[in-house]
């Protein structure tokens, strides 16, 4: 019932103001209004193609790799030396040096000063070695002192990041909301055995959301989508939907962005490449282009006025899983609606994103606006594609279809 | 150019960051089945079976018998569900080659010396008789020579059992039959003497040059220890203490000996198959290479012992002929490179008894390499739930893991990043399979 329509009045109500014009529009989110669309492994001409940040990039030779895209938005890796020995991977599993926070301080503050005098388009940082454990005292303490000395090191508020990996339960990415500002866990789904139940990237995204509301401060919540791993050739005509269906299922469920691992064109993914590249690309350009719905995600209101009754195709899909804690949103049969969507109110107009996450056609009916003839337009294109009446819209998608609608009074 | 460039700077990073996805290097190097080539239907080191054996199956109340017929069910239920081995058999020692012909198992066969024309009980040891060991062999050779011709031996459990080291006449008795057993057994099938459960790892070497299996008593209840699980981690590391303080240049098999005798009050019986579990997982994390369940007899007034018998019988199943676990425990090379972390539950858990006043981690590991697969045997001693992680997995979507020894019928999941978590429940034993699913 909650779903009955209001008046075109009440649902044409506009926010008057948006809370993200003060901010600028070359810059990027939370800093500026372009919505962060990370690429590992870029090159320069990647970053017209709807990628908004370069980076992360494993590059040894980082001033090289920075030249290469002067003028674009990068995320810098911090790489951190106690007295000389470089903190990575093998620093934390063979090597049992003590921790010397007062060294690692020291090490931070002179490059994250060095990195801002060189390169002012920094515009996230990114810790490494990535993947550090919290059950592992002395790598959660190393993530604690690097995060706190690049927060002192750069007052301006330029998110810091550590990926994550992607089967973290909410319990596991909460602990880390005190020591990094995004939230940004692998959502890898095929690689993570979800390809036929990609509602997962739903349950990844809000265990990311989640985590940062926990920490009771403005976080990110940033995906890392996948685009590493070379499906069957009879899966080739699937990929575009795949990751379509990934960066919009991720957005609608509250991401801020996310990043894509990654633009290599490895060996193994020639075939596919171009499919993901391309869908990718689209999505990104739809997100972060002129007038694009980056904004709308970013700084519209989220509402609840619209709801999405299915008519034909499954109720519900379930995401089976392995059992853990009951606490954690990683529990087994967790049952999810086909349909998710975002109603949300922008300065700029009405939206409803929708995304099927089920691999089959669902039906069904938009409810919940106004009982008025309203006009349905492509929020992308801007274009009319329909009308509504009596305050429903029939809609029908294709598996892992998403809709991307904006609503106009006539 | 550029995008060279790029490649190349990409490949250069990861050397300094690379996470492990050698999935050749990680499942490699193990013995496979093929590697293996004992027989499949005789019982280790003689062949494949994990030795798991049930004291006196079939056995009655004392002073009384089953009938035929309730004892072939007994032994028929027990055979059915894997068990190697029947014996010792104690009042039923006379029959037990007859028993093993019929359910086509090993036996475990109880000897005693023949001294005077008499067979030696605990008796003699009472009395102050001399013990010349020329005697006791002249007049036991003969038993066990016959005896050894019977191909459905396995070992020799040598009784009077509990023999003391501080006696030398006992000593002298176990290291003469020991002689007698390898002089007359073309096979030199392995020897064994039960060994109290209180006994420490000095005591314990003290017996073994006359032994090649090390069993000891594992009666946690009995031995007041209900709630102090550990105990049976504790009991393992005498017996493999007692192995290397020994020293002896050839291979000692160390055993445990669980219990199934004691009842226990009937609102416990929910606990009997957590503490079975428990008892005989925990014995092989730590070096357990078979299982003597004592006792499979029916005693009066043991209302518990369907409950027992149940849980050991699944076990049971779990190590019987060709199972996977019963071939990772066995032939499996033993690894250390992955790594388990508890991360919540407590840090610490004690046994204070009489004589012990020492603390453990909760949780018992092993792990395996085995038919180009990983193994990770968990055991939580704690009577709370522990939380963990298992760490340090090669990285891959294919990466599987499964839980074998679930009551729960957990399903397999992808463990595509390196770590998953876990938790166990009070006592809870798992065995964690790591394998790249193709």
């Amino acid at each position: 019932m909650a779903a009955l329509a209001a008046g075109a009045s009440d649902f044409f109500n506009l926010p008057a103001v948006d809370p993200g014009a003060k901010l600028p529009e070359d810059k990027i989110y939370p800093l500026g209004r372009k919505i962060p669309i990370l690429a590992y492994a870029p090159r320069p001409a990647d970053m017209k193609n709807g990628f908004t940040v370069a980076g992360p990039s494993y590059a040894k030779d980082k001033d090289k790799w920075a030249k290469m895209f002067e003028g674009f938005p990068i995320i810098w890796t911090v790489i951190v030396r106690q007295n000389g020995t470089v903190c990575d991977k093998d620093f934390f599993t063979s090597k049992k040096d003590a921790l010397d926070p007062a060294a690692i301080e020291a090490d931070v503050k002179q490059s994250v000063t060095a990195a801002l005098k060189k390169y002012p388009n920094i515009a996230f940082w990114y810790m490494v070695p990535e993947e550090r454990r919290w059950w592992k005292k002395r790598e959660f303490e190393f993530l604690r002192i690097v995060y706190r000395a690049i927060r002192k090191a750069d007052p301006s508020g330029r998110p810091v990041w550590m990926y994550m990996p992607g089967h973290y339960g909410l319990d596991s990415v909460a602990k880390y909301n005190d020591r990094m500002d995004v939230m940004g866990k692998g959502t890898y789904t095929n690689y993570s055995g979800f390809k036929d139940q990609r509602v997962w990237v739903r349950q990844s995204t809000e265990i990311m959301v989640e985590a940062a509301k926990k920490s009771g401060r403005k976080m990110l919540a940033m995906p890392a989508l996948e685009m590493m791993r070379a499906p069957e050739d009879a899966e080739l005509p699937k990929v575009s939907d795949w990751a379509r269906h990934d960066v919009y299922c991720a957005m609608i469920a509250g991401a801020h962005g996310f990043s894509i691992f990654t633009l290599w064109n490895r060996p193994n993914l020639r075939k596919a490449y171009k499919n993901y590249y391309d869908a990718y690309s689209r999505a990104s350009k739809e997100l972060s282009g002129k007038n694009g719905l980056g904004e709308i995600f970013l700084f519209g209101e989220r509402c609840s006025d619209l709801k999405f009754s299915v008519t034909d195709g499954p109720a519900e899909i379930e995401l089976k899983q392995r059992k853990k804690d009951d606490k954690q949103k990683t529990s087994a049969g967790q049952k999810y609606p086909p349909v998710s969507l975002a109603d949300i109110r922008h300065v700029r107009g009405r939206y409803c994103f929708l995304v099927n996450s089920a691999n089959v056609p669902v039906k069904g009916a938009l409810r919940g606006l106004p009982q008025e003839r309203i006009k349905v337009l492509d929020a992308v294109s801007g274009k009319t594609v329909g009308t509504a009446d009596g305050g429903e819209l029939p809609l029908a998608f294709g598996p892992l279809e998403v809709k991307l609608l904006k609503f106009e009074k006539p | 150019m550029k995008k060279m460039v790029s490649a190349l700077l990409l490949l250069a990073a990861g050397a300094v960051f690379a996470i492990d996805t050698d999935t050749a290097k990680f499942f490699g190097g193990g013995p496979t089945d093929a590697d293996i080539k004992l027989p499949a239907d005789k019982v280790y080191p003689m062949g494949r079976l994990f030795p798991f054996s049930f004291y006196s199956t079939g056995g009655g109340p004392r002073g009384e018998k089953l009938s035929p017929e309730e004892k072939d069910k007994a032994m028929k239920e027990i055979v059915d569900a894997g068990a190697s081995l029947i014996g010792p058999q104690y009042e039923l020692t006379d029959q037990i080659i007859a028993d093993a012909k019929k359910f086509k198992v090993g036996a475990v066969m109880t000897v005693r010396g023949i001294y005077n024309g008499e067979k030696i009980t605990k008796l003699f040891f009472r009395t102050n008789t001399p013990l010349d060991p020329k005697k006791l062999t002249e007049e036991t050779a003969p038993v066990i020579r016959e005896l050894a011709k019977n191909p459905e031996i396995v070992y020799w459990d040598v009784t009077p059992e509990e023999r003391r080291w501080w006696k030398a006449r006992e000593v002298l008795y176990l290291k003469t039959m020991y002689e007698i057993i390898k002089a007359n057994d073309p096979l030199k099938r392995p020897v064994f003497m039960y060994e109290p459960g209180h006994l420490g790892a000095d005591s314990l070497a003290k017996m073994l040059p006359y032994q090649d299996i090390s069993a000891k008593g594992t009666y946690t209840n009995y031995s007041g220890c209900k709630e102090q699980r550990v105990w049976v981690r504790y009991s393992i590391e005498q017996e493999m203490k007692a192995i290397k303080m020994a020293a002896l240049g050839r291979p000692i098999m160390p055993f445990i000996l669980p219990e199934m005798f004691r009842e226990v009050p009937e609102n416990e019986y929910p606990l009997i198959e957590s503490w079975v579990r428990h008892d005989v997982y925990c014995g092989i994390a730590n070096g357990a290479r078979g299982i003597l369940v004592f006792s499979a007899r029916r005693r009066a007034n043991f209302n518990a012992y369907p409950k027992y018998l149940a849980a050991y019988l699944r076990v049971c199943r779990e190590l019987s002929k060709g199972s996977e676990l019963s071939q990772t425990f066995l032939f499996g090379k033993q690894t250390s490179d992955l790594e388990v972390t508890q991360t919540s539950g407590p840090e610490k858990i004690s046994i204070k008894k009489s004589r012990i006043d020492t603390e453990y981690p909760p949780l018992s590991i092993a792990q395996f390499l085995w038919n180009g697969a990983r193994y990770v045997l968990i055991v939580n001693s704690a009577t709370v739930p522990v939380k963990a992680v298992v760490d340090n997995l090669v990285y891959g979507s294919t990466i599987t893991v499964k839980n074998l020894l679930s009551l729960k019928n957990e399903q397999e999941f992808t463990a595509p990043e390196g770590n998953f978590e876990i938790e166990l429940a009070p006592h809870e034993a798992a065995c964690y399979k790591i394998w790249n699913k193709k």
